[in-house]
């Protein structure tokens, strides 16, 4: 009997170790969707309301770079590769892809654009992509068809960092901060290139400072976060003059026409003021256990998201909670994400106008969304993103 | 007979702590993979030592030119969001490589080695 029963442990345990120890599948992430059904019809929206660079600038507040698009044929949210497509942001999610009998897990589907940044200009969806050794400038239509080479934009060792504004995409080589072993990467320009003609890509900052910030281009101006010290600088284009504009600043900032704001760790929201060129403490955001925190800004809300896991870095195991401040700085809202799994990774995703867009696992499609209009009601809840 | 039993007991042990090791995440992964293509010998070292580096490296026997692949997830502390990207090895004979070392504010999450004997992928391995 004890035999027996060690044998059946020994297989059912040798089965198990076997299964645990293979390492990651082969499919790329995101790929696991099993769903096969097309994307629907999708058309133009006959709301002409918003002006066409509501649709086309670079989403600053975002979970991630050019990963979502907001559009006037709807929502648009690249994953693992994978373009998917939801009516309105709080709808469905589905691989954009209407081929007949595609089963949506390969390179041959519409919705693959091997891509992990997308842009919308002018009706067309714009993707990167990284081939031996070169960068090019691809596009498809906006229901997934027509994948079509643009242009090569370099080669080099290295992808592109970017991403697109305006009808533009701006982009660096490599990633600010990498050291690469057994290659090198001594360009150090911020490019930009028009989207969609033949033109090549044209220098518009070259310096040290690029390979080591972030950057963000508001009109004229660009400004540029030097990751070791969080000082902040602007360049502008008309004029060419580089200006440093604070010692105090944050790598995730967001920037209008005239203002600048930033959350600095355990102190709180910064403001510049462009016009004066002053800085100041706006809301000082203090925590007992800071955990890490990360603000998204949008026009009408302060997203304050705080992870009270002390190691803020085992980011599969976080303890989130969302706080919504409006722009007096008053928090509105405090609610703990606990749809996220543990073992996920979820987090905000977006805010698309009406709703905000939430996934309990980014590497999957977004799967709750809170209503805006029920934000400081009785009714404020989360809602499913039901199939 | 009771030989048989701690024989029996000793390797049940060593699979539990084979098991465990193998759940719980290690940060640091490798995998090595060996094999011929057109008859000549090739092989590819595949290390994840999260979260600061990635490294890949391929020699190949032949006369054909190789290259191997890297695409990773970086998450950045500082601008607090993922971002993926790709460096690839020069295209040449015989022994090539590849890496990233990350900064102290940025970790990489997983990442894919594809290698390449011109112009086929031969090995594919993702870690994290």
């Amino acid at each position: 009997m004890f035999k027996k029963l060690s044998t059946l442990l020994l297989i059912v345990l040798s089965i198990g170790c076997l299964a645990s120890c293979a390492k990651n599948s082969c499919l790329e992430s995101g790929s696991n969707n099993t769903d096969t059904r097309p994307s629907p019809f999708i058309t133009h929206s006959s709301d002409n309301t918003k002006p066409e660079e509501y649709y086309t600038a670079f989403r600053q507040g975002e979970f991630s770079v050019s990963a979502y698009l907001v559009t006037p044929y709807g929502m648009y949210i690249n994953i693992g590769k994978y373009v998917y497509y939801s009516e309105k942001g709080n709808t469905e999610y589905v691989k954009l892809c209407n081929k007949p009998a595609c089963n949506h897990s390969t390179e041959d589907c519409n919705a693959y654009t091997g891509a992990h940044q997308i842009g919308y200009y002018k009706d067309k969806i714009y993707y990167t992509s990284f081939k031996m050794n070169v960068n090019t400038l691809n596009c498809m239509n906006m229901d997934g068809t027509n994948h079509k080479e643009i242009k090569v934009l370099n080669n080099a060792y290295i992808s592109t960092f970017g991403y697109y504004h305006n009808g533009y995409f701006y982009y660096m080589l490599g990633f600010p901060g990498l050291q690469l072993i057994g290659i090198t990467n001594d360009d150090n320009n911020l490019y930009r290139v028009k989207v969609d003609d033949n033109s090549k890509p044209e220098i518009i900052l070259t310096g040290d400072i690029i390979k080591n910030s972030m950057f963000y281009v508001v009109e004229d101006t660009i400004y540029l976060t030097v990751r070791e010290d969080k000082s902040l600088y602007s360049y502008s284009c008309k004029t060419g003059a580089l200006t440093k504009i604070s010692d105090c600043w944050a790598g995730i900032s967001y920037y209008t026409k005239n203002y600048g704001y930033c959350y600095r760790i355990n102190e709180g929201i910064y403001k510049y003021n462009v016009e004066t060129g002053e800085v100041t403490l706006e809301k000082a955001i203090k925590f007992d256990n800071h955990g890490h925190c990360e603000v998204r800004f949008y026009p009408d809300y302060i997203y304050l998201i705080h992870n009270r896991n002390d190691d803020y870095r085992a980011l599969r195991d976080q303890d989130l909670v969302l706080y919504i401040y409006n722009w007096d700085y008053e928090i509105i809202e405090t609610v703990e994400l606990d749809f996220i799994n543990k073992g996920k990774r979820g987090n905000f995703i977006t805010d698309v106008g009406n709703y905000i867009i939430f996934a309990s696992d980014t590497d999957n499609k977004p799967d709750y969304y809170i209503d805006k209009s029920e934000i400081g009601t009785d009714k404020f809840a989360f809602h499913k993103i039901e199939n | 007979m009771k030989t048989k039993y701690k024989k029996v007991i000793s390797l049940l042990i060593i699979f539990v702590i084979l098991l465990s090791h193998s759940i719980i995440p290690v940060k640091a992964t490798s995998d090595y993979y060996e094999s011929t293509y057109n008859g000549y010998l090739y092989d590819c070292r595949s290390e994840f030592n999260g979260p600061v580096e990635v490294y890949a490296e391929m020699s190949y026997q032949g006369q054909t030119r190789i290259s191997v692949e890297i695409e990773f997830q970086l998450y950045d502390d500082d601008l607090v969001y993922p971002v993926v990207l790709n460096v690839e090895s020069p295209i040449s004979r015989s022994f090539v490589y590849v890496g990233v070392l990350a900064t102290n504010t940025q970790l990489f999450e997983w990442a894919d080695y594809k290698y390449t004997i011109v112009p086929s992928v031969v090995y594919f391995v993702g870690l994290n």
